[in-house]
Formats: structure tokens, sequence, C-alpha cells
């Protein structure tokens, strides 16, 4: 029998060795808190957050086809599908406007007002245009928001869609005029005083978006493109070039509320 | 086997890197959900194998026997998932994700599955559950203008809009901000103390326009037509129609692109009122006056201490009269005694009370660009002492213009008008007299909507 001795190993705990186990712990630690804020910081880059807040229409523009805007509108929310809006088609002196009603259309209104549709496209002719005799004009206007006034007061309030006499000129010589009429901010509306036949008018340069501008002054609630355009010949197009006849309601207006030269003068 | 440092490091670093992997390809982390509904149901098509997958836990947790049978358990119960995305949570069919490409594809189902896409229909509808909505946003009706007003249509003149307005040294007031209408007097104690009126909203929306001009000639370049020779007069005459001529471009010079301020605004517009009550207006001043003559009613008159008698008598009928009584032997219990009639009539003194109230009224609850509107202020001492050095202003917004030798006060005052930073006017009347407990001031100006 040998007596020996068990064989037990020793081992010496380096400085080293005794730190590797918490050291291995922190980096543990580290490259999870790492990939915690790799992820939060995916996740927190949301486009939305850095658009202003007054922009409302942030991502579409003015210059994009006619109904764009309006049908986006409709998916928004609020109030505003099939409502009939009242508008109030407002030009130079003699001017007419008429709206087609169906396939006719009918000779036209000094001062029309009628109540359409929002996210509709109506193109509506103009006729009896200053310095251009028998010239004809089928601008379009696309509602994108309505009015919310008291009861019994949308009529008498409708939104004012001017065309003046530059627009009209500008078109007949091959431009296209874009027209976002906006309700005014009353804290930053212009100092001004303002009739039918005066509605302030503020002009952009071609690299601005007239809806962003609009955008930033009120309320955009319409546009008016105004171009050249002529009805075409096959009667088979005309439901596509006036955008499908969408409907619209008929406004009178009493005989005393039509404007006098004295009224505007 | 003993792991080496570098393999658990390894090992719990893939892990992580697995982690990030699945959070930024999940589509919450890219934040799209916030562009609106149209962009949802492509994603969540693109990522159909994630969302099986998550279908696949909830058929796992509903039915443990269905588990492999995935398939089956979608045709028969469509669950509701909640899918994070960056805002909020997004309400997903996911097992009707899975099988969308295969019943929406085929014309039976066309026309079902464009109703869903316009969103006409929940989630819950029988159609969109057997084609399969998309991922719908839950519509909030408590939205933006759930009571269909807007103030923006609303020229409103009255208040005190922060910051508050003070009386600086010089006797200047600061903190004056468009439509605030103020009143600042002097106690007998020598405080200055302001009080701001109510506001009153007159309907007068009010349009103006942006207008671009497009052309075919920009920047020295011809970038379309640049005229179109349109025939004038009778249409259908037989002839040729014209050509289209690109003309040259020689007109320009020099063009150079500047690019300028876009705007520039005073005041933001802040954020949009939610809930804003429609105001209350008054368009007939006899009427207005009425109702002012019936908010004096503040000191008790002798005919109503009757009232007051009666309704006290009531409420003391209406209280109960039973209480707990204990008896004693050869003691008598003890009677609770109340009040039977009222016995005095308490009023407290405010030292050094002096008190103003100011109401604003105009007299037409809406106007058209170009019409008159009456406004009427009346301040009141309603106080118990006596005030002095009384001055109403009236900060007008610029839509509001002051129309010229209008204003009239009952009572002595000095009036000026000051240019404001609004383009209007700043009107202040200056009391010359002490203003006594009880009476009042009227003034009454007129201005034009612009």
């Amino acid at each position: 029998m040998s007596n020996e001795a068990p064989k037990t190993t020793t081992k010496a705990i380096t400085p080293t060795r005794r730190f590797e186990r918490p050291l291995r712990l922190w980096l543990l630690l580290a490259i999870c808190v790492a990939a915690y804020f790799l992820c939060s910081s995916a996740s927190a880059a949301d486009p939305s957050d850095f658009l202003p807040p007054d922009q409302q229409h942030a991502l579409y523009s003015a210059d994009m086809p006619a109904g764009v805007v309006g049908r986006a509108r409709l998916t928004r929310r609020g109030p505003v599908a099939n409502y009939y809006q009242p508008v109030k088609f407002v030009g130079p002196e003699g001017t007419m406007f008429a709206l087609p009603q169906g396939a006719a259309i009918s000779r036209g209104e000094p001062n029309l007002m009628a109540g359409l549709l929002i996210g509709g496209v109506y193109r509506f002719r103009v006729t009896g245009i200053p310095n251009a005799e028998g010239a004809e004009l089928y601008p379009t206007v696309e509602l994108i928001d309505r009015m919310y006034p008291p009861d019994g007061l949308a009529t008498s309030y409708p939104i004012v869609l001017k065309i003046d006499e530059i627009d009209m000129q500008a078109a007949l010589d091959g431009k296209l005029v874009t027209r976002v009429v906006y309700l005014e901010d009353p804290q930053t509306a212009i100092p001004l005083v303002q009739t039918d036949r005066q509605a302030n008018v503020m002009d952009i340069g071609e690299h601005q978006d007239a809806l962003g501008v609009a955008d930033h002054f009120g309320r955009a609630v319409a546009i008016i493109r105004i171009g050249s355009l002529a009805p075409p010949r096959a009667p088979s197009l005309m439901p596509e070039f006036y955008f499908g006849y969408p409907s619209w309601a008929p406004i009178f207006q009493p005989e005393n509320d039509q404007p006098t030269a004295v009224e505007y003068q | 086997m003993k792991r080496s440092f570098f393999e658990t490091t390894t090992v719990c670093a893939l892990v992580c890197l697995f982690l990030v992997g699945c959070q930024t390809s999940n589509p919450s982390a890219m934040g799209p959900g916030s562009f609106g509904t149209p962009l949802i149901a492509p994603q969540a098509s693109l990522h159909a194998p994630q969302a099986s997958n998550d279908a696949q836990q909830n058929v796992e947790l509903s039915a443990p026997a269905a588990a492999g049978v995935t398939q089956v358990a979608f045709e028969q119960s469509v669950p509701v998932e909640t899918v994070g995305f960056a805002n909020g949570p997004l309400r997903v069919a996911v097992g009707a994700l899975a099988n969308r490409g295969a019943n929406c594809n085929t014309n039976q189902h066309a026309s079902e599955c464009q109703s869903c896409n316009s969103g006409a229909c929940g989630p819950k509808t029988g159609d969109c559950q057997t084609c399969g909505p998309q991922g719908y946003v839950e519509y909030v009706p408590q939205g933006w203008n759930a009571f269909g007003v807007d103030p923006q249509e609303f020229i409103c003149d009255g208040g005190d809009h922060e910051p508050k307005a003070r009386l600086t040294r010089d006797d200047q007031i600061n903190g004056l901000q468009p439509e605030d209408t103020v009143v600042h007097y002097t106690s007998e104690a020598g405080d200055i103390k302001f009080q701001p009126s109510n506001r009153v909203c007159v309907y007068s929306p009010r349009f103006a326009s942006i207008r671009k001009i497009t052309g075919a000639v920009a920047g020295e370049k011809v970038t379309g037509l640049n005229q179109v020779d349109r025939p004038l007069g009778t249409e259908g005459i037989n002839k040729d129609l014209p050509g289209l001529v690109m003309r040259d471009t020689t007109e320009l010079a020099r063009a150079d692109m500047v690019k300028r301020l876009d705007f520039i605004r005073d005041r933001n517009r802040g954020v949009r009122v939610e809930g804003d009550l429609a105001p209350i207006q008054r368009s007939n001043v006899l009427e207005m006056m009425t109702t002012i003559s019936a908010l004096e009613l503040n000191l008790l008159l002798d005919e109503q201490k009757a009232l007051l008698e009666e309704h006290a008598s009531a409420a003391i009928a209406w209280t109960i009269g039973e209480s707990v009584q204990v008896a004693i032997e050869d003691m008598k219990p003890p009677v609770l005694t109340r009040d039977d009639s009222v016995e005095a009539f308490t009023v407290y003194e405010f030292p050094d009370a002096g008190r103003l109230r100011i109401i604003k009224m105009a007299d037409k609850a809406h106007a058209q660009p170009g019409e008159e509107v009456g406004f009427v202020i009346r301040v009141q001492n309603v106080g118990d002492s006596t005030v002095n050095n009384v001055v109403i202003t009236d900060n007008l917004v610029s839509r509001l213009e002051y129309v010229a030798e209008s204003q009239t006060t009952d009572l002595k005052a000095d009036f000026e008008a000051f240019p404001n930073s609004s383009e209007s006017l700043r009107l202040e009347w200056r009391l010359s007299q002490e203003l006594k407990v009880g009476e009042s001031l009227l003034i009454e100006f007129r201005c034009k909507m612009r």
C-alpha cells in the first residue's frame, strides 16, 4: 500500500482572473445598453414629428393633379363628406360664370352661387372676359375644406372664388394660374379693407408652393386652376373634360342681393 | 464545457444584433404609419411572414391542438392582433392578412375588397373579414372641430391674453395684445388693478388668395409650350388646328432665382381650439342693456327677504328631524333643539374691495367685410369702495377699423387713439372723475369690418 497523499492542485488566482467575471458582466451590460439605444433611436425617427404643426397639407401641393388634395381631405377627420359648401364666383364687371348641368351649360350669371362638394373637381365656364371679346375660359375649382357658419348663415357667407383680369389674361396667353383660396387667420389678417371685388391676393414665385404658403396664412379651402384648355369636340370626351359632372346644388340669390356698381365704388 | 470570455461576448453580441435587426425590420421602427392609412396595407403585406407567426402564437394560445394547422385556423377565426406602431397601437386583423392575397385576387371578391380598401367598413364586417382589411387606424370621433366651429371664422375682441396687461412706472401698459380690452384703476388702498372684459365675437370670415402663374418660360429655358394659338369664336369650323410653336426665348437675358422670405409673422397661430363653443351674441342693443341690468342684482332688497325666508324655511322642513335619543332611568331624554327660523343675515365686509366689472358687447352677431359693427363697453363699480384713475383700453385687431368720431361716453372721459402693432388703433378712455360704488360708465363706438 502506498500511502500517497491525494493530489491537490492549487491554482493561483491572479488579479486579472479575479476581475475577469465582473468585467465580463460589465461588457455584456454595455452591449445590451448599446443595442437598446440603437433600437430606440430607430423607432424615434418619425417623419411627422419634424413637420410644423400648421402645415395642414405637408404631403401635398397645389401643383398636384386636380382632385388629389380634395379627396385627401375626405380621409381626414371632420364632417366634410356630402356637404354642399356654398361658393360664390366673382369676377370683373361683365364676367359671367356657368356650371355644367349635365351635358348642357347655361348662359351664366355675373355672381354665380352654388353648393359644391368637397373633393369634387368642378370645371366652369367664364365668358364676358374684359378686353377679350368672345373668349371663353374653362377653369377648374376644387374645394379642399369647408366652412362652419352658425345656423342659417351658410349662404350669406359663402367661399368667395374671385378671378380677376390678370388671371384671365395670363390664361389667355397660355399660362397656368393657380389660385389657392384660404380663410384668413384673424390674428394675422392683412389690415386692408376688402370687398368682393377687392380680394387680397398675394403673388408667389414659381419655386414656391401656393398651398404651402396658404397654409402659413390661414386655412386653405379651395384651389382654382385657370388655363386655356378648351372643351373637346368629341361628345364622348366631355365627361372626362368635366371630371365626371360632380353634383352641385344651385343657390338662387334674391334680386336685391345682386351687387350694384354703387356698392363697390 | 467552460466557455471562454470571447465566446460568451460573441454570443451576446450576436443575440443583441439579432434583436436590433428585428426591431429595424419592424415597420414601427421606420415610423411610416403616421403617413396615414393607404401606406399601411403594403407594409403589412410585405411583413406577412412575421404577421403569420404572430397569428400562429395567437392560435396556440386559444386552441393548443390547432398548432401546425395555421391555415385552417385563419379561415375559422380571424384574431385581431395589436401591432406596435410608432404613434400608438394599430389594430390589424392578422389572420386576414395571410389569406388576403388568396381571396382578394379573385374576381368574385373584387368588389368587396374594393369597398374594404376604401375604408368603408371596419374589421368586424363580414365582407372585410373574408377578403381582409389591411389594417386601419381607429377613428376617434372627438377630433378637431368636433362641435363644428372654427374660431378663425370669427373676429373677436375683448379679454386679456397672455402675457397679462400690467402698468409700468411711466403709466404705460405692457402686455396688451390685439383683441385685449382691459380697465385698470386705483383702489382706495392705492393698489393698481386690472380687470379684463369678456370676449365678444362676430362671425365674419374673410378670404384671400395665393396666386402662382406658371408659364412655359422659366430660368432661361423653355419648359414647355410657350403659347398655343387657340381659335376664338364659333366652334366647329373645319380648319386645321394650329400647330404647337416653340419660340426662341430671348426675353430673359439673366434670371437669377433668389430665394425669398416666404412669410414674416408677428404672432404664432397657436394650437387649434378643441371644443370651442359658439359665442353667445346679442344683436339688439336694448336687449343687451336689459341683460346688463339683470346682472346688477347684487343687493338684497326688502322684497327679496320674503323669498329668502321661504327658501330657508323649506330647507329646514326638508332636513331630517329625527335624532337618536337615549332614555336613562329617572332622567329626561335630552331634546335637540333646531333652528326654526332665520335669525340673522350675515353680511361680510371686505375692506378696500374696490372692484370693477367690465362688459363688452357688439350689436351684430355677424358682419360682412365693409359693414360697421357697434360696440358697447360698460364699466361698473361693483365693489364696496370708490375707485380712482379709471382707464379703459381697447386694443383693436387688424380687421377692425375704428370709425372716426363715433365714440360716446355717458360720463366725462378723455378719449385718445394710438396706432398699435396690428395696423389698427388702441382706444383709450381716461375717466376724469372717480367712480363711486354702484356707478357705471357706458362707452359706445363703431368699427368697420375690414
